[in-house]
């Protein structure tokens, strides 16, 4: 289907200096094959998937898509065979109504209207579109504009499927259902489909795997072939998923399990046979919940019963929050967790003013934020937010003048205003002579979130609200933030919340935990009291962490088994306790 | 300074209810207003603009756009005419062979029947241009109405206008304005946490605050629109040429008959204008 | 005339803009006088062309001149020669006056071009009110605060935008140092 043979790329190939991207690739993919392209950021993956589907041409070497060369020429008839998804569907939408960005492809094609009408039809059908036909786009959620973004791709009836890294931005939930319209798609039209990923998690039942790292391909094969080869993929950086490690482990303690394990359910079938029906006795006494340390002292924030609506009194009125009651104590890492549209942020804003509550009450030490004469602007030096993505948010040319924006805005003298600069940028691992004049957009995703915070805590706010902050980089990059993140909360002494949908490492460091659904507070407690009720968690689109996740699956054919687990090790040592059988 | 942008604002403004007016279409919608809008401006006075007015009440009443939500977009315009207005009876200067006869008189300053008449005069124009505009936009979709303008404006691309090109320019605009709104949004947002008060200052301060809004505001657009140039790219699209369209348009006989009496109406008000200069 | 998918898109983002800026009203600034507001509407037209040339200047500049006669809420814009016409020239001026001027310095060149730009608004917009009968010579005084606070603002967006999106293309990484040693 595609031929890529010895293909090189440069950016820039005829500028003065030229950027290396994609060396000396070859790569085949057959009809109807379901392929992952996995890779860090940087590694080639999109430069290649960019030539696949025409839109720019190979530097040297030569690529062909079912038999046709591709050169600027044939771009055209290549590029209605090999369908692009993006990474934001909002990037590849152009019309204003569903059914017209559906027809744009076809349209395009020059193709008489009774057939642009069938496949946009066809393509509804495929994408369970039917009730949002005539929809506005801008009234769609981001799961729907994503299938709309495909059935758009569906309606040239490509013979090859490039999605370009969809998971990245989205809520895991969405994912997986991403990834089922996927399969979907190849197993009904035979399609074949190249999902360009991070996460090896996601492609774990796909048909091959081919690894890129530095612009080269560096292992190619079934999954199985692949995850077997950890420390190869290790020294590039790449982790196998959490379940296969867990096997690994399990089989070096001498069970016998089969390599490699490549999901919860494999796992779960091996293990079920070994278990007693009757775990050992230890697991009781660890199953204590840690006892949280109740504070007498007057919290610093005091939420009781607050509500807010998003254009209230209107007939278009939704829900914020409501009803939300909760405290927060000085020094405590406090994390509020929930799915999609559970009020997270809209509690947030409230806390810092940014929006006025419709009932209830906040009190900052004491004070009620809503009072009369309080001094907003003041609060909001109080308690630093770093929204979502705020990498975008970033407006001075330079690291350092954003960095000192909140010092300058205060008037500070120059010698404080450069310490603390120094001081935040250190804070987030950012060396001050080497960034300082560094051009911030052209620092890495990574680096520039990083900024971000520090341009908030150049602020010396007395409280750090980070909303989702690893959410949408790669796994690098997630976990070098993450590390940050709980190094700034445990050392720096300031109140710290987080706002997330999974219960990762960062959460884990909370003293105290709220879980929102819909605008309320569902659950709160320590992390090991919320994951008790890990199935309840899962079904309100809380995402738990791997381990956690694989022992929710365990538990459904071993009711006893625990599900406050966290990490790789405890996950082990439980499974090898249920595991142990009497000798005698 | 409103942090609700993406939920309060409409851009557009169509409204939804299901009339003869809404019914037809577009292009002859949009043939209708241009032809009034001429005819408008070739009127002399308030004889021959009452073929005009006759035609603004005509729409009115068979669009079912509710006389109230008609007048309330009137509020800026009469500020904006309160401000206008006294300026032209004020300064009024009468065509040759006019008669001024003014109860008031100043310098060049002068308040006259003559003067007030004329002022009357052209507030009523601007009223009825306004109203023409409005009522196509209430009752017609913006895609619609780009739809109507690329068929209507196709004889222009013998011409070598490129017709498709600019019409694909528009919906790439209204592609964007959702998407724009949600990202300034975003930036007011940040900034405001980071202490910024826009809801205060002077011209100086103002602009001072708005200039770290525009700047990643620009900047990220622009970032965007590099990727929808690939995007594009990627879904074939290669100029108007060969490209054919899912949509289609039918005049109808309304179609026909209600362009047929809004030309009666029109050309009448234009040629008693011209002729008689009433 | 051959337009590109380039000058299509970037000339659609500007446009939408200028629609943003209008109907979220951060595009007015308060300036005490008669007539409310001065405002930033036009400047994506001049980034148009400054950026990418004369074609997307005149592009987003009709996309505003549209949008303006659609949306108009004053009643003296209903007129397309007084709303679309002017701003089609927007794109065309401050190209003349960036293309002049950008080999001496490009900043210059690029405020050169805000003011022109603004300017060109101003003066056609003013003189097609004023020739429609809509406006009276007499009334011209009363805009000119609002005409000077524009050319300020477009003077200075015009420059640092410019500024920023070349820095991005141009790839390099790091600023040279201040004359005062901060940052």
């Amino acid at each position: 289907m595609i031929t890529v043979s010895r293909v090189s790329f440069d950016y820039n190939a005829n500028g003065s200096n030229p950027i290396r991207a994609l060396t000396d690739v070859s790569l085949s993919i057959r009809a109807g094959e379901l392929v992952a392209l996995l890779g860090h950021n940087g590694s080639g993956k999109s430069t290649l998937a960019k030539l696949m589907a025409a839109v720019m041409f190979p530097t040297q070497g030569e690529l062909s898509v079912g038999g046709t060369h591709v050169t600027e020429k044939t771009a055209f008839d290549i590029r209605r065979k090999v369908g692009l998804v993006f990474q934001r569907p909002d990037d590849q939408l152009i019309a204003n109504r569903v059914i017209d960005d559906i027809a744009f492809g076809p349209e395009n094609l020059g193709l008489p209207r009774e057939v642009i009408q069938q496949r946009v039809d066809s393509a509804i059908a495929t994408m369970e579109l039917e009730s949002i036909r005539t929809a506005q786009i801008s009234s769609l959620s981001g799961g729907e504009r994503q299938r709309v973004a495909i059935a758009g791709v569906l309606a040239m009836e490509p013979s090859c499927f490039i999605l370009d890294e969809p998971t990245t931005m989205i809520a895991p939930v969405l994912a997986r259902s991403l990834l089922r319209t996927a399969h979907a798609l190849r197993d009904r039209l035979g399609v074949s489909i190249i999902h360009i990923t991070h996460f090896m998690h996601e492609v774990t039942d796909f048909d091959r795997i081919v690894v890129m790292d530095g612009g080269s391909v560096l292992m190619d094969g079934t999954p199985k072939e692949i995850f077997a080869r950890s420390e190869e993929l290790a020294a590039v950086g790449l982790d196998v998923p959490l379940v296969t490690k867990v096997g690994r482990v399990l089989r070096s303690r001498g069970l016998p399990i089969a390599e490699p394990i490549l999901t919860a359910e494999e796992l779960r079938t091996a293990i079920v046979p070994l278990c007693s029906t009757v775990p050992s006795m230890q697991t009781a006494v660890l199953q204590s919940p840690d006892v949280p340390t109740v504070r007498t002292d007057p919290p610093f924030i005091d939420v009781q019963n607050a509500s807010f609506s998003y254009m209230k009194d209107t007939p278009l009125e939704t829900i914020g929050i409501r009803n939300v009651s909760c405290s927060i104590h000085r020094g405590q890492i406090v994390a509020v967790l929930g799915g999609t549209q559970a009020g997270k942020s809209t509690l947030i804003e409230c806390l810092n003013g940014l929006r006025t509550l419709h009932s209830g009450r906040i009190f900052v030490d004491g004070t009620d934020i809503h009072s009369k004469g309080y001094d907003i602007g003041a609060l909001r030096d109080r308690i630093g937010v770093v929204f979502q993505q705020p990498e975008t948010q970033l407006f001075e040319e330079t690291v350092g003048k954003d960095v000192s924006f909140s010092p300058r805005r205060k008037k500070l003298p120059a010698e404080t205003s450069k310490a603390l600069v120094e001081r935040s940028l250190h804070a987030v691992g950012l060396d001050y002579q080497t960034f300082r004049l560094r051009y911030v957009y052209a620092l890495s995703g990574g680096q520039k979130r990083r900024v971000a915070i520090a341009g908030i805590l150049a602020g010396e706010p007395e409280m750090l609200i980070l909303d989702e902050p690893v959410a949408g980089l790669d796994p690098r990059g997630r976990s070098e933030l993450a590390l940050l993140v709980k190094r700034l909360a445990q050392e720096s002494h300031l109140t710290v919340l987080i706002v997330g949908n999974t219960i990762d490492e960062l959460a884990e460091l909370a003293d105290y935990a709220i879980v929102m659904h819909e605008g309320g507070v569902l659950l709160e407690g320590t992390i090991s009291e919320l994951l008790n009720q890990a199935e309840l968690l899962h079904d309100v689109g809380l995402e738990l962490s791997e381990a956690a996740e694989i022992a929710r699956v365990l538990k459904q054919q071993i009711p006893s088994f625990p599900t406050t687990i966290l990490h790789l090790e405890e996950l082990c040592d439980t499974i090898g306790r249920f595991c142990t059988q009497p000798k005698e | 300074m409103s942090l609700e942008f993406s939920r309060t604002v409409t851009f557009g403004q169509y409204i939804n209810v299901n009339s003869v007016v809404h019914r037809l279409d577009a292009r002859i919608k949009m043939l209708s207003v241009a032809c009034v809008m001429f005819c408008t401006f070739m009127t002399r006075g308030f004889v021959s603009i009452l073929p005009i007015l006759a035609i603004a009440v005509l729409i009115q009443v068979t669009s079912k756009i509710p006389v109230g939500y008609t007048l309330r977009g009137y509020r800026l315009l009469l500020r904006t005419m309160l401000f206008i207005i006294p300026f032209q009876i004020l300064f009024y200067r009468a065509p040759a062979g006019v008669q001024v006869d003014p109860y008031w008189q100043w310098w060049v300053l002068s308040i006259s029947p003559q003067g007030i008449s004329a002022g009357l005069y052209t507030l009523t124009r601007v009223i009825l241009l306004y109203h023409t505009i409005n009522m196509l936009m209430f009752t017609t979709t913006m895609i619609d109405l780009s739809d109507g303008a690329e068929i209507l404006f196709e004889p222009l691309k013998k011409l070598r206008v490129p017709v498709n090109e600019l019409v694909m320019t528009m919906t790439v605009a209204l592609k964007f304005v959702p998407l724009l709104i949600t990202e300034l949004e975003r930036l007011i947002r940040a900034q405001t946490a980071r202490g910024v008060r826009f809801d205060t200052g002077g011209v100086i301060e103002r602009t001072k605050k708005i200039v770290p809004v525009l700047i990643p505001l620009f900047v990220n657009a622009l970032n965007r629109a590099e990727v929808l140039i690939v995007a594009m790219n990627a879904r074939c699209y290669q100029g108007g040429e060969g490209r054919t369209k899912l949509r289609t348009m039918h005049i109808a006989s309304t179609d026909v008959f209600a362009l047929s009496i809004i030309l009666l109406f029109a050309v009448s008000a234009a040629y008693i204008g011209r002729t008689f200069g009433v | 005339m051959k337009i590109n998918v380039r000058q299509i898109v970037v000339a659609g983002v500007l446009g939408a803009i200028a629609i943003v800026l209008g109907v979220t009203q951060i595009g007015f600034i308060p300036v005490p006088n008669l007539s409310g507001s001065a405002t930033i509407m036009h400047i994506p037209a001049i980034i148009g062309a400054v950026l990418e040339g004369p074609v997307v200047g005149i592009l987003a500049g009709a996309i505003f001149g549209i949008f303006s006669m659609l949306n108009d809420t004053s009643g003296l814009f209903t007129n397309p020669v007084v709303s679309v016409l002017p701003r089609i020239l927007i794109g065309l001026t401050s190209w003349y006056v960036y293309k002049a001027l950008e080999k001496r310095n490009s900043d210059v060149a690029a405020a050169a071009a805000g003011v022109v730009g603004t300017l060109t608004n101003t003066v056609f917009v003013v003189g097609a009110l004023i020739a429609f009968g809509l406006l009276p010579v007499e009334a011209v005084p009363t805009i000119i605060p609002q005409a000077l606070v524009e050319v300020v603002i477009a003077a200075i967006v015009t420059v640092l935008v410019a500024r920023g999106v070349k820095l991005v293309r141009s790839g390099s990484t790091t600023a040279s140092e201040s004359k005062d040693g901060t940052y």
